[in-house]
């Protein structure tokens, strides 16, 4: 009885113990790393950019190649401003109305001009680029952790255009627009701060 | 055997391995390594070969070898100013390079063979001229200079043969202009920090 004792507090300190990272974050990879996870850790920018490549899909070609080209570039301005210590207002509401408003899109299967998209999908990249610019500065290798950023916003793209591409099934089409509205409803959370 | 000659030939064995360097590309590599490692670890200069390989792929390498040998001897001619003039080469101007060569990818525009061939020369005559060895000299430095040419050019020959292969297929020509979208805003992010810092 003793010695299962024993096992049991063993045990049970073994998983208290944290992690020991043998790369920790600095230099190229920590830079990287931080400016991949950037956009992958927060809900926001996930439920916004799988938004993006969703809408991307559902709008067909050429918007579900044009909105993931746009998205990056016009995100960089947006992060240059962050950057360069431009203040923008509300950039957090922003990012939490870029999820309800693209989300919405997708969930009446709206299918505006190709440069309407273009624009709405632009001008959320603004703030979107801007939360990411204010914390380049900070970073431990700053091309890398942009380089992090950039990959993991466009991989996000990615998984909703792959996810998207589902709408040619008519099954897949309400899977798709049920989609859009969880994530204009996380947006919502995002807004009231609920989530 | 005593238990004390035991303890010399164990302790003897034990001062018999070298150092176990678990990231060797550094301390444990030889010159020519280090040299090739350089464009691989200075992320501005993997940006800008990246984006230079998609850009002559993109155009087409059968119709434009003419770029990929101004390239090749661009970066020759770079690396020979690094040697005789170590502090010529500029990040900034390679990040701005990278954002610019990028966004014409992303573009896609017909540009005529000319412009190809000038937009290779002035990234391999920036990527050769970035690339001093200053800790080095001799023959050592001779052959981290071998290293870093050799690196160049297979860094930029990957991605001008996946651009090359992808130019005929309608998603992955798609692809070839999102990763130049990606390379462009990554540089311009870089700069707009450069810029902020040196205000």
């Amino acid at each position: 009885m003793r010695q299962m004792c024993r096992y049991a507090v063993s045990i049970i300190l073994i998983t208290l113990s944290s992690a020991a990272l043998a790369h920790e974050g600095s230099g190229i990879a920590g830079g990287f790393a931080s400016g991949f996870m950037h956009p992958i850790l927060g809900w926001d920018h996930v439920a916004a950019m799988v938004a993006v490549g969703l809408w991307g899909a559902f709008l067909g070609s050429p918007a579900i190649w044009i909105l993931p080209v746009v998205f990056p570039l016009v995100m960089a301005f947006g992060g240059a401003l962050g950057v360069m210590g431009v203040p923008m207002p509300a950039v957090e509401t922003g990012i939490a109305a870029s999820a309800v408003v693209l989300g919405v899109m997708v969930l009446f299967a709206v299918r505006p001009p190709i440069w309407v998209a273009a624009v709405i999908v632009g001008a959320f990249a603004v703030f979107h680029g801007h939360a990411h610019g204010t914390e380049l500065p900070g970073a431990a290798n700053a091309v890398a952790y942009s380089v992090g950023f950039v990959i993991g916003t466009g991989l996000l793209h990615l998984c909703g255009i792959a996810f998207g591409l589902l709408v040619k099934w008519p099954a897949g089409k309400a899977m798709v627009r049920a989609g859009g509205g969880l994530i204009a409803l996380a947006g919502v959370g995002f807004l009231t701060g609920t989530l | 055997m005593s238990g004390r000659w035991r303890a010399v030939v164990t302790s003897g064995l034990l001062l018999l391995p070298g150092t176990t360097l678990a990231h060797s590309p550094i301390e444990g590599l030889n010159n020519f390594y280090n040299g090739f490692l350089h464009p691989i670890f200075v992320p501005a200069h993997l940006l800008l070969l990246i984006s230079a390989g998609l850009l002559v792929g993109q155009l087409g390498v059968r119709e434009n070898r003419a770029a990929l040998l101004a390239f090749v001897i661009a970066a020759l001619a770079g690396l020979i100013v690094a040697w005789l003039e170590p502090g010529i080469g500029s990040e900034t101007f390679i990040l701005a390079a990278a954002a610019a060569i990028g966004l014409v990818v992303a573009a896609s525009p017909r540009i005529g063979l000319l412009p190809g061939v000038v937009i290779a020369a002035v990234a391999g005559f920036a990527l050769g001229a970035d690339s001093p060895q200053e800790s080095l000299a001799g023959r050592d430095k001779l052959i981290a200079f071998f290293g870093t040419g050799v690196a160049i050019y297979v860094l930029f020959l990957y991605p001008m043969a996946m651009a090359d292969y992808c130019r005929k297929r309608t998603w992955q020509k798609v692809a070839v202009r999102v990763a130049g979208s990606w390379v462009a805003a990554s540089a311009l992010l870089v700069l707009a920090l450069a810029f902020a810092t040196a205000r």
